[in-house]
This record gives C-alpha cells, structure tokens and sequence, in this order.
C-alpha cells in the first residue's frame, strides 16, 4: 500500500487510478496519516536543499562583501591615511625641534649669538677721541670705568661706553642701571638711544632676566627704523621666551 | 524569481547585496557578533525563499520591511534563547516596531531547523542523493540513473521508496518528532 501512496504523492497515477485511489484514502486515516509524512519528508528534503544552495551562495557573498569592503576601506583612507601620516610626521618634527630647542637654547648661547661688539663710531660727530674711547678701543674696560667714576657730569657717550666696559666685564646689573640711565633721556638728541636699547636687553640677557629683555627685544623686532632692528630675529624672541619657560622649571 | 522550484542563485545575491547590510547591523548593534548577524542573515533568507513558495508572503509589505522584521524577530527569540537580558532595545528596533509587520509566527527556529537537516542527514549518502534529486532539484528518475549506479530505473525507483519509506517510518515511529518538522517548515 506504502507504494501505492508514493506513486500517488509522486503524481504518477493516471487519471482513473489517481480518483480509486483518492476514494480509499477519503476513507482510510493510515493512509492519510503516511501520506502527510510523505508531505513532511518531502519538505524537509527541500528545506535541506534549499540549506546547502543558499550555504553555497552565502559563502560566496560573504566573500565578495568583505572583498567590496576591503576594497572600499583603502579607497576610504587613500588620502585620509598619507594626510595622517604626515601631520603625524609633520608633529614629530615640530615636536622633536621644540624638544631640541628647549635642550639646547642657554643664557650664554643666545647672549653670543646675539652680542655685537661695539666700536667707537666717528660718524657720531665726534672725531676726536677721548680718553674713554682709547681705553675702551684698547679693551682696557677697568680704565673706562674708573675714568667714568671720576667724571662729574657724564654725558650719554661716557654713560653709554661705562655701560659697554661694564658689559665687558661681566657686570650686567651695572650696565643695565647705566644704558637705563641713558634711556631716560629724551630720544632726540640723545644718539645712543637705539645702542642703549640693544645692549640693555643684553645686559638682561647676561643677568639672566629674560621677562625684562623680551619687550626690548620684541620692540627692536617690530621697529623696523631701528639701528639694531637686523640683529633680531624671531628666533631671537623664541629663545627668550624657551629661557623664560626654562626659568620657570 | 525565488517563487520558482529551482533556485535563482542571482534572486538570492540581490537579496545578499540590498539587504545584508542593514540587516546584519541590527544584530550587531543589538548584543550580536558579525557571525551571529551572518547566521540569522542566512536563516531569514532561508526561510524567506520557504514562505514565498508556500505563498505566505503576497507583497502587503515591502520586502525590505518583511525581511527586516523577520531578522529582528529572529535575533530577538536567538538572544532569548541565549538568556540575554532585552532590557536595551536599540533605537532601529524601537523606531520601526509600530509600522513592522508582525511576523514573530513566522521567525527563524534555528533549533527546530536544524533537526530537520540532522534528520535529513541519518539518511546515507545514496538516499539523500536520490531522495534531493527528485523532490529538491526535480529531476527525472531517467537523469537521476545517471547519477548515481543502478541496474536499471525500476531498481533506482525500489531504493527511492525504500529510502522515502524509512523517513515516513520516523515519523510514524516519533509522532513528536513529526510535529516538531510541521512547526519548522509550516510558516503558518
């Protein structure tokens, strides 16, 4: 009978045996009940197909979307990662030369580079030497002073060429109360105000007080009509402000 | 095109390049790993191809909308199942649950799919070859000879009964087990 409901499951039947047959099932639950688990097997057949076609394409999308992925990521970060890269680089470096900076800018470094000796200027319409002048040409800076000390009324030349020989000789505090002296003066008619401006922000730089140099510095910097305008530099300005910052550790 | 017996395999890619994306990210964002997303994606278009040919989706809803609905019904009875706490729904979830049809009849059972194939798979190798060329790729008995060794058709045909007969008699055998295949592949 089991293969008698196969062939009638499988649509085998002619037309005059398929309609017998519906008859006898009509009237038998066995063969009703073995003809659904025909239906059921049939089905999970199917679904067991249907498993292993779908298994197979989805094995090949999942391929082809991570590839379409991979390909997309690099298209994504073609620009993304070499701008990365290089502001990464670009920070290193920038990183790095402050780290250089800060280890290497020293008072007395920045104070060499920046110092300019000063030579008696004929063209300050004074053509006749003094006694100052020679000593201080001849480096005899200790003469200088003690010439300057015993003068009763300097001038700006004598307060500005003692200011210099203190400088000379090391004496920052000294030099930078003289050339502040000369500063006090009025700007015209005094023709060491610019010389007084520079060497007072080096007799700073040599006392170690950088705060006081650095808006000295900053000025000789923007004033481009000044003497000593050339001799600074923003890195001039960035040194001072590294000793500033070092100062403070 | 998916309506059809046999499987349109570019069907079933248009589904995998429209749809994965969105669908897998429910599961990702809702406690899943991509391989459970890829897993439930696979079930629901497995399931999807069952329920068009059993005519029980007739387009009320857009396929975008039934499929999405189907893998959010499925992920959420899988993370039940996994004793996950559902407290946190996400905001997809949330967004689309007054406008989505209600599918949870027809969500994936892993569990109950899987003894269907490990059913299947009792059977041997011949049995399932004869068996899947007849009723899953439609084949006639004449090509099906060719594949595998037989004297002649009326043999292979003795094997086919025998080997459909023996899966009969597991169910005759196991009425659970013949309900729990209903409850499988009857989206009702």
């Amino acid at each position: 009978m089991s293969n008698k409901i196969l062939k009638y499951f499988d649509g085998l039947m002619s037309g005059e045996e398929r309609l017998a047959f519906e008859k006898q099932l009509a009237e038998n639950p066995d063969m009703q009940q073995e003809l659904d688990h025909f239906k059921l097997a049939r089905m999970g057949l199917q679904h067991y197909g249907l498993r292993a076609d779908i298994s197979a394409i989805h094995e090949e999308m999942m391929r082809s979307l991570k590839a379409e992925n991979a390909v997309l990521q690099p298209r994504k970060n073609r620009f993304v990662l070499p701008l990365f890269k290089i502001a990464a680089a670009i920070s290193v470096v920038f990183l790095a030369a402050v780290l250089f900076k800060f280890v290497t800018v020293t008072p007395d470094k920045l104070y060499s580079r920046q110092f300019v000796a000063y030579t008696v200027d004929t063209e300050r319409g004074n053509t006749s030497e003094t006694e100052m002048e020679i000593n201080y040409q001849a480096g005899a800076y200790a003469k200088v002073i003690e010439r300057f000390m015993q003068v009763k009324n300097p001038g700006a030349k004598e307060r500005f060429l003692a200011g210099q020989a203190y400088l000379a000789l090391k004496k920052a505090p000294k030099a930078a109360a003289l050339f502040n002296e000369l500063l006090r003066q009025p700007d015209k008619g005094n023709p060491f105000h610019d010389d007084a401006e520079y060497y007072l922000g080096l007799s700073y730089l040599a006392a170690q007080k950088f705060p006081e140099a650095l808006p000295l510095f900053e000025k000789i910097y923007r004033d481009e009509a000044h003497v000593y305008h050339g001799q600074v530099s923003l890195q001039t300005l960035m040194d001072i402000k590294i000793l500033i910052l070092k100062n403070k550790f | 095109m998916l309506k059809k017996d046999s499987l349109s395999s570019e069907a079933v890619k248009t589904l995998y390049r429209n749809y994965f994306g969105l669908l897998s990210n429910y599961v990702k964002l809702n406690q899943g790993s991509a391989q459970d997303a890829e897993d439930i994606f696979q079930e629901v278009i497995i399931s999807f191809i069952e329920i068009v040919r059993q005519d029980k989706f007739r387009g009320e809803s857009a396929i975008k909308t039934f499929l999405y609905s189907l893998n959010r019904f499925s992920w959420l009875n899988e993370l039940r199942k996994r004793n996950t706490t559902l407290a946190r729904e996400d905001k997809y979830g949330n967004a689309s649950a007054g406008f989505e049809p209600d599918v949870s009849h027809l969500m994936v059972n892993r569990e109950a799919k899987k003894l269907v194939t490990d059913t299947i798979e009792t059977l041997g190798e011949t049995c399932k070859k004869i068996l899947l060329a007849f009723y899953y790729e439609n084949l006639t008995m004449k090509e099906i000879l060719k594949l595998v060794r037989f004297e002649s058709e009326q043999v292979l045909r003795n094997k086919k009964y025998k080997c459909m007969k023996s899966l009969e008699e597991l169910f005759a055998k196991d009425p659970a087990l013949a309900k729990q295949f209903k409850a499988a592949l009857n989206y009702e």
